[in-house]
């Protein structure tokens, strides 16, 4: 008879459910301890676990809501998405979808969500990049020629609050941005994206022509060229241009 | 298993990154978690690079479940399969355990029932596995803290059968087995006895805390000296075993740790000089 497979849930659900079962029948207790203080060992570390590494993902997030706060927090928000990955980095993923479904504040929606894109440009592969120095010894004509691609290491996070301010600290406030966060060698950034930038960032690679282009519609002719170059050469600062 | 005579390490941890790389420790080697490098680039898969450049490493898993009725995690195993191309360590090892089920994961080592069912699942899933990653692995005992009813083997008996039936190594964690010897009520002595001493390739040591009557496996302490006293235990029985000090919480500065790696490396030292005394 296939007993582990039925053993195994069993055991999985009574150390990870909120409401764990009062049968605990495949457990063996003694006078030291009976079944359900064993499991609760396992329990404890379980929820104990979960809040560390949420924790450590969300930093910001757990500051502002307090330990004990935090931890019943995630404690609901595990029961809701289980962890399906190996590693204990993507466990939080969906947590401003969470908190945005728990009726939390939309600045604390947002801070999740940075949070979230700054852990996951942290460990992003590593590419090599276009420095300034470059862009300033390129013949003018191989602009032309010249395909704009980011690294992976960057997201935009499109908040609905000034959710920078947040992060660095300050009370939150209605202003609708886009942040950019990317990751310069191995320290992880990010700042609003400029209005201009915003509405012409090139989310899949573009030819720098394609991209004067997209530019002109924006500021017109005349003066799409001089912001073409100003934008690459931000970018190229940032080391946020792949080779 | 024989493994390579790598002598005294301790494991390596991010809050030691800056310090090993600006003044590397005289140590045998780095045992890293395996799962803390599976990732595509960024900061630790650079400094492994270069500890790597001076010292053995070895793989030490976390998340392998190969005690799951879940099947084998594929794109865990190409993972991992990938870092050891790239780090080429000495071995690669995981726990007799599992982390989850049905999809869900428990982030925790969770012990199987001691069954012949068990047994044979885990057997031909360590067969895999050592055929995918082209090696064959070390499976450590874990501490528990509970029993199966269902159970009709010891732990010792199963992971012995194990590492036979599956010809894998074993990786013999000191501490866990006094953590589990003192949940259980075995006698650690007779654990050791029931394993297979051409078996075991590597040593772990590490700190456990008290909670209530029973013992946990928090590795956020010294070693203490209960566990020294198995130590010593361990060598006379199965000899000279790469060993490693685990210190995962509360993680002190490197040099405790090398402090407690030099005291392992004293007592083996002198458990072996006088075991060759004794015999003349």
């Amino acid at each position: 008879m296939a007993d582990l497979p039925r053993v195994e849930a069993d055991m999985l659900a009574a150390v990870t459910s909120l409401d764990p079962p009062d049968e605990l029948a495949f457990v063996v207790g003694d006078d030291r301890l009976d079944a359900a203080g064993r499991i609760g060992i396992y329990r404890d570390m379980y929820f104990a676990r979960m809040a560390e590494a949420m924790a450590a993902t969300f930093p910001k997030v757990a500051a502002r809501l307090g330990h004990d706060e935090f931890e019943d927090m995630t404690a609901g928000f595990i029961d809701a998405y289980p962890s399906r990955h190996p590693s204990l980095r993507w466990v939080g993923r969906e947590l401003a979808q969470f908190l945005a479904a728990h009726d939390q504040p939309e600045w604390l929606c947002d801070l999740a969500r940075l949070e979230w894109a700054r852990a996951d440009v942290f460990d992003a592969r590593d590419e090599a990049v276009v420095r300034v120095a470059e862009l300033q010894a390129l013949d003018p004509t191989a602009f032309a020629a010249l395909e704009v691609k980011l690294i992976e290491a960057h997201r935009v996070v499109a908040a609905a609050t000034a959710v920078d301010k947040v992060w660095r600290g300050g009370e939150p406030e209605p202003g609708p941005r886009a942040l950019l966060v990317w990751r310069q060698g191995v320290e992880v950034f990010h700042r609003p994206l400029e209005p201009l930038e915003a509405r012409v960032f090139p989310v899949e690679p573009t030819p720098f022509a394609a991209l004067c282009e997209r530019i002109a519609d924006e500021v017109g002719e005349e003066e799409a060229a001089q912001a073409a170059f100003r934008l690459l050469a931000r970018w190229a600062q940032d080391e946020l241009l792949a080779r | 298993m024989h493994t390579p005579e790598l002598g005294h390490g301790v494991g390596l941890r991010r809050q030691h990154f800056a310090e090993i790389l600006a003044n590397p420790p005289p140590l045998g080697w780095f045992e890293v978690i395996s799962e803390n490098f599976m990732v595509p680039g960024g900061n630790p898969r650079r400094v492994l690079a270069r500890i790597r450049e001076r010292y053995p490493v070895v793989l030490h898993g976390v998340s392998l479940s190969i005690g799951s009725t879940d099947p084998l995690d594929e794109r865990y195993l190409d993972e991992l399969a990938a870092l050891a191309r790239d780090v080429e360590p000495a071995w690669v090892s995981d726990h007799l355990c599992w982390t989850g089920v049905r999809g869900q994961n428990g982030h925790d080592l969770y012990p199987v029932p001691y069954t012949e069912e068990a047994l044979a699942h885990v057997v031909a899933r360590v067969e895999r596995v050592q055929e995918r990653l082209g090696r064959r692995i070390l499976l450590e005992n874990p501490s528990s803290y509970l029993t199966f009813r269902q159970s009709t083997l010891s732990e010792a008996e199963f992971l012995a059968e194990v590492a036979r039936r599956a010809d894998c190594g074993i990786l013999l964690d000191v501490n866990n087995v006094y953590v589990s010897a003192h949940n259980h009520g075995f006698d650690a002595l007779a654990y050791f006895d029931a394993i297979p001493v051409e078996r075991v390739g590597q040593f772990h040591l590490a700190g456990h805390s008290v909670r209530d009557k029973l013992l946990l496996d928090t590795h956020d302490h010294e070693v203490p000296d209960a566990v020294w006293d198995l130590y010593r235990a361990a060598v006379a029985r199965f000899g000279r075993v790469p060993t490693l000090i685990e210190w995962d919480d509360k993680i002190p500065p490197l040099a405790r740790l090398l402090e407690e790696s030099a005291t392992a490396a004293r007592i083996e030292a002198e458990t072996l000089g006088a075991a060759r005394r004794a015999h003349g």
